[in-house]
């Protein structure tokens, strides 16, 4: 049986490139698909992320330990230079109850040092979400510098 | 099919093609429209990052300003940012031609330190009926992707009402 003439192709010999082209198109349709899934996945698991690590920064501006006369974003240098500051501070913050590891720095901008505050184990592996805020630093006798609080946490979605 | 219509099912496969390319392309954009908000820096955060550092930069002391009137250099106690942007429009208000770039230098310095790498600009306004207003302006010229961050204080000199303070911040 003829599979073509002048007429036209048909049968086999016009079915097998079709089929290929449907393939095709098919196999770039579950491609994009699978594509898009991992992108919208992968932004929510890192929006979570960082509100997460965001809603510890507010607990810390607002950390009655370390905040000056209860002034919102304005730590007490006194406080922080505590020599049980840091214990302190991981205490409060434990890794395993907050659910990540995290190394807090208030940088002084007027160039008089700075403050860590770490989780205890450092950084390992994973992926690390990084934010910093504007703040304070006040002196007992009132005087405010200007201030950096940055946060570095890592493991948060475990 | 063997017919006058010839490769009618290339034709349908083709159309298909097509079809598909489209909705894949939708979905490739899709995909790429979320990896660039998830950028380490999305908005949110920009507006957070101009609240705090609109209440930082009010908040900091100012210390050794000096603004300059009638020729003299006049010193400036030490006084949060705030402060001395009230007492500069009040000066302004109060109709004295005094040469503020002193105190500004100083005020863009902390904005300088709090920006963390970030451009930024500072305007500050005080408005009266019957007075008249004034306004005075710092740091860059606004970015055209900004975000903001305002507040209102206390206006000084005996001023009534309050001066409006807007801080915008954005990447370079």
């Amino acid at each position: 049986m003829r599979r073509w003439d002048r007429r036209g192709v048909g049968g086999f010999t016009e079915e097998l490139p079709a089929l290929l082209v449907v393939l095709v198109a098919i196999s770039l349709f579950i491609a994009s698909a699978a594509q898009a899934y991992a992108s919208y996945g992968s932004r929510q698991a890192a929006v979570r992320d960082r509100e997460r690590v965001e809603s510890f920064a507010g607990q810390l501006c607002s950390d009655g330990e370390m905040e000056w006369q209860g002034r919102l974003a304005v730590f007490d240098a006194a406080s922080l230079s505590d020599a049980n500051a840091s214990a302190a501070f991981q205490s409060r913050y434990n890794a395993s109850r907050m659910g990540f590891e995290y190394a807090v720095t208030i940088s002084d901008l007027s160039g008089n040092g700075s403050w860590v505050f770490s989780s205890g184990s450092g950084y390992v592996a994973g992926a690390k979400v990084r934010i910093s805020r504007a703040c304070n630093l006040a002196e007992p006798d009132g005087f405010v510098r200007p201030a950096l609080l940055t946060i570095e946490a890592w493991g948060v979605g475990r | 099919m063997m017919d006058r219509r010839g490769q009618g099912a290339l034709f349908d496969a083709t159309a298909f093609l097509v079809i598909m390319l489209v909705a894949s392309s939708s979905l490739y954009a899709y995909s790429g429209m979320l990896a660039r908000e998830t950028s380490s820096s999305n908005a949110a955060d920009e507006m957070a990052y101009a609240q705090a550092m609109l209440g930082a930069l009010t908040r900091t002391t100012v210390t050794n300003a000096s603004y300059i009137l009638g020729g003299a250099s006049v010193r400036v106690a030490d006084a949060p940012a705030g402060e001395l942007l009230t007492e500069e429009l009040a000066m302004m208000m109060a109709g004295a031609s005094a040469n503020f770039s002193g105190c500004n230098d100083k005020i863009s310095e902390i904005a300088d330190a709090l920006a963390d790498g970030r451009a930024w600009s500072l305007e500050c306004a005080y408005d009266n009926a019957t007075l008249g207003g004034a306004r005075l302006r710092m740091g860059s010229e606004p970015g055209a992707q900004r975000f903001s961050a305002s507040a209102e204080t206390q206006m000084a000199g005996g001023f009534a009402g309050r001066a409006h303070i807007v801080l915008h911040v954005w990447r370079l």
